[in-house]
């Protein structure tokens, strides 16, 4: 059976973001919260990156279990981690850790455990700042994609299939991505086909949609091509999905519209055991 | 094995045992599991309440966590000044650690006491104890069928409150036990295998009691255990996971 693969030190994954930074991204979100689109992706992927770090800590250290790395497409279809990581196109999960451009502090409001709130300052890493500007070459990203993923798998041919994790606006402006996004998902190792998922964010719409089994009711033709664009859900993924409450089939494909893709990351089994259910 | 998380604890003279098994991805999950097996052991109480007991362990925990960051820093960054340095401890923590130690460690545990002709034990998540008499097993303590297991036991933690987790989902049996019973304690990788191989009808009692007789400080007995217990691994028959067994005999 497929992605049943251990993810491990000794068997790391990788996962590949493709992150839109054309000029169309600095339009605003539906619903106008005064947020760019370019603004959404850059929390959305700073988001992932945290939680996938978080998902590899183990005591005091953080395992490599995922090799990252992310490819910015805009002016032109560039390596995007940036400081001490630019120019690398993937990266020891660890590394990625100890290199974000900066660590903010944010305030959550948390349970004082007596009915009232407190307030908790977080830290909050930051690998990426909103960016915008050129055209939309994702047909060309997608097919760089595959030449990464495809080095990937020759060192290590038995991995749970990498991650490929497009965020965009689905505007591609360099022809129909559906021909290198078919080609990215027929490169295999033993344990099945790569994972290509989407995140969809979009200026026409503040309607959000998670894990869709179907395009009809997706706003747009762009929802509709990204969607189409996406693997389906693996099963264990769709079982940690209705554990977590989401409605989800086996027709269920990981694009995501309007919402952010945090979710796949807490989905991956890696064998944790603190389940954040359990803890109250 | 990344790093053994489990602790084990007994004190045969006054019959109180226990296991924990640290949820490796918390933070100083295996110090937590330690601090809860010996403090179980040192309790007068028969099963004391966790209420009782738990609040004391967990500052236990954060103090030495606290000495421990703090030593951590001192010595990564060059410290001027009190006010500084104070400033400094505070940024060491790399930010992918402070969520844990806010969150806390986790742990699942299994306390036993045995007084005269009874057993009483008490289990948050899935360390087991199984009781054997003449050859047979008789009893089976928390989790009673393989299928059982999850990755998602219920834990004890370091910060969560004692009238929550362990205190609601914390379950107590007792037993009677006679001269000759074993009452062996497991993390959940090897309850696992020993359920698995007791409902297809084998004894798996056999093949470690040779192993759980031996005396647990004694070196060549650890080899020869680590090497049965990485046999089963080849052979998949046991996850690789941290294992303990902790074994009583009456």
């Amino acid at each position: 059976m497929p992605y049943c693969a251990e993810i491990s030190r000794s068997n790391p994954t990788c996962f590949l973001f493709l992150l839109d930074q054309s000029k169309s991204m600095l339009g605003s979100i539906g619903g106008g919260q005064g947020k760019t689109k370019a603004d959404a992706v850059a929390d959305s992927l700073n988001r992932l990156l945290y939680t996938l770090v978080l998902r590899c800590v183990w005591g005091q250290n953080v395992l490599d279990r995922f090799h990252v790395g992310v490819l910015g497409y805009g002016r032109q279809v560039v390596p995007a981690l940036g400081g001490v990581l630019a120019g690398r196109e993937l990266v020891p999960i660890g590394e990625l850790a100890r290199s974000p451009l900066r660590v903010e502090q944010r305030v959550n409001l948390v349970d004082d455990g007596r009915g009232g709130q407190v307030e908790q300052i977080v830290k909050a890493p930051v690998w990426f700042d909103p960016a915008g500007g050129g055209k939309t070459p994702m047909c060309k990203c997608l097919e760089r994609a595959a030449q990464i993923v495809s080095c990937f798998l020759l060192e290590h041919p038995a991995c749970y299939p990498p991650l490929v994790i497009n965020l965009s606006d689905g505007e591609a402006t360099d022809g129909d991505p559906d021909g290198p996004s078919q080609n990215l998902r027929e490169l295999a190792s033993e344990d099945g086909p790569v994972l290509l998922f989407n995140a969809h964010i979009s200026s026409y719409s503040d309607q959000a949609l998670e894990f869709p089994s179907a395009e009809t009711g997706l706003p747009d033709e762009y929802a509709r091509r990204l969607f189409r664009m996406s693997s389906r859900l693996p099963p264990a993924m769709q079982n940690s999905a209705r554990q977590a409450g989401l409605t989800v089939t086996a027709e269920s494909r990981g694009f995501v519209f309007n919402a952010d893709l945090a979710s796949v990351v807490r989905f991956l089994d890696i064998g944790t055991r603190v389940d954040l259910k359990n803890l109250r | 094995m990344e790093e053994c998380q489990d602790a084990l604890a007994g004190d045969a003279e006054r019959g109180r045992f226990a296991i924990a098994d640290g949820a490796a991805e918390s933070p100083y999950s295996s110090l937590w599991a330690q601090l809860l097996v010996e403090e179980f052991v040192r309790q007068s109480e028969r099963l004391p309440s966790w209420a009782n007991w738990l609040p004391s362990l967990q500052e236990r925990w954060s103090a030495q966590v606290t000495v421990h960051e703090r030593w951590a820093a001192r010595v990564a960054l060059p410290v001027n000044g009190t006010a500084q340095a104070t400033e400094r401890i505070e940024t060491a923590v790399p930010w992918y650690l402070e969520a844990g130690l806010i969150q806390g460690a986790f742990a699942t545990f299994l306390g036993l006491v045995i007084e005269q002709r009874s057993w009483y034990a008490v289990a948050v998540g899935d360390s087991c104890l199984f009781q054997l008499r003449r050859n047979e097993l008789i009893r089976v303590f928390p989790v009673t069928r393989a299928a059982d297991f999850s990755n998602a036991p219920w834990l004890v933690g370091s910060r969560t409150s004692p009238i929550e987790v362990p205190h609601k989902y914390g379950l107590q049996q007792l037993g009677d036990c006679q001269a000759g019973d074993h009452l062996w304690l497991m993390t959940d990788a090897l309850a696992q295998w020993f359920l698995t191989q007791a409902e297809a009808g084998s004894k798996p009692w056999l093949a470690l009691a040779p192993l759980a007789q031996t005396d647990g400080d004694d070196a060549s007995a650890q080899q020869e255990f680590a090497a049965w217990i990485e046999r089963l691994r080849s052979q998949r028959q046991l996850r690789n996971d941290d294992v303990a067994l902790l074994a009583v005999s009456v």
